[in-house]
């Protein structure tokens, strides 16, 4: 089965990932930018950081037959430090001009603070202004529940986003519903420990079927693994659902949202018999 | 087209596991689960006798919501969203979030 990995930190993972994931159906990764577990101290780091996405990444992952595309954005952990997020923030829009960049992300929030809030909004409106969509990361663990609310809140405030332009995503049973009922895109994300399993991702898709959802892996420097996705796979097509279902979550899906950005060019397919 | 149809005849038929199926395919994992946090549990229980002075099965908040946790497993639902009353039992973890209502 054909697989996009629509949230995928390359940059952390080995070849190996690349040729596993080639061999098991995946086409295409889409790379936010993310924290690289230490707080970056120039901003020139993060450009490089962007070249490194937008440039040597790609090439990397030709090698195995499959598309990297790439977001740019200051994540919420680095956003602490608004005069280097800002230079950075004015850097952005010559990477929208690269052909793999898709938007803007993962921002969002961590620890919901004052100025990880004032450089969201930012970059919220960066990505209006420049039109283009939004990937936005929710907090770990107990903080989720307050970061989620104040990201719905900082967005409601944005009267010209619209939702079908933005992903929000590591959503939770207790953090889905309200941004199911304002029309956002949903993510889950797989870890082994952390944040989503395979099997409560089929059980969110069952009870709020799979219109704008969207399953990943993220995969980065921690505990991760590429191939919870395939698992998602397994356990979505072990529980009886078609091949045409799971194409529309793991492969059409990803085409519907990041297709937006006409950079992107898979589109959704139909299975059919001859 | 109809070849398709075919194929997904048992989703069609049941786009929901039926119980029994649920039972046939996740009761051992499920096992698996429970029996790992009750040596979680006992693995607690040894260190209380073994290092008494250390109390943090009484009073660390994390072990309070582990025990709320496990009140709910054991416990009747009306509704199917015991994942989710899970969850918020963990959000408490924060104090911040007593002091930040919206």
């Amino acid at each position: 089965m054909l697989i996009i990995q629509p949230h995928y930190h390359a940059i952390a993972r080995t070849a190996q990932d690349y040729e596993r994931m080639a061999q098991s159906g995946v086409v295409c990764v889409a790379e936010p930018a993310f924290w690289a577990g230490f707080d970056r101290k120039y901003p020139e780091t993060f450009i490089d950081y962007f070249r490194q996405i937008t440039e040597f990444e790609p090439t990397r992952a030709a090698q195995y037959g499959i598309t990297h595309y790439a977001w740019v954005a200051v994540n919420p952990k680095e956003a602490e430090n608004p005069e280097l997020s800002r230079v950075v923030l004015d850097a952005m829009p010559e990477f929208f001009k690269r052909p793999n960049v898709l938007g803007v992300g993962e921002t969002g929030l961590h620890l919901s603070s004052k100025n990880e809030c004032e450089i969201f909004e930012a970059q919220v409106q960066l990505a209006v202004d420049y039109g283009q969509l939004l990937l936005i990361h929710t907090p770990h663990l107990h903080d989720k529940l307050f970061g989620t609310r104040k990201i719905l809140e900082i967005l409601a405030g944005f009267s010209s986003l619209d939702p079908d332009k933005v992903w929000i995503d590591h959503v939770e049973e207790h953090t889905i519903r309200p941004i199911r009922e304002k029309g956002f895109w949903t993510g889950f994300t797989l870890y082994p420990i952390t944040k989503c399993t395979a099997t409560r991702a089929c059980d969110m898709l069952e009870v709020y079927g799979w219109d704008r959802m969207m399953i990943n892996s993220s995969a980065d420097w921690g505990p991760s693994d590429p191939f919870t996705l395939q698992e998602a796979v397994l356990e979505f097509r072990r529980r009886g659902h078609s091949i045409q279902d799971a194409t529309e979550i793991f492969y059409n899906n990803p085409c519907r949202f990041l297709g937006q950005n006409p950079k992107f060019k898979f589109k959704p397919i139909k299975i059919v018999e001859e | 087209m109809e070849t398709l149809f075919k194929l997904n005849n048992r989703k069609m038929a049941t786009p929901i596991l039926t119980p029994s199926q649920v039972l046939g395919n996740y009761y051992l994992d499920t096992r698996w689960h429970l029996l790992e946090t009750a040596a979680m549990l006992d693995r607690a229980q040894r260190g209380e006798a073994a290092h008494p002075e250390d109390e943090s099965m009484k009073t660390d908040p994390r072990a309070q919501l582990l025990r709320e946790a496990l009140d709910v497993l054991a416990s009747d639902s009306a509704e199917p969203n015991r994942t989710e009353r899970l969850l918020m039992i963990f959000t408490k973890l924060d104090p911040k979030n007593e002091e930040r209502k919206d």
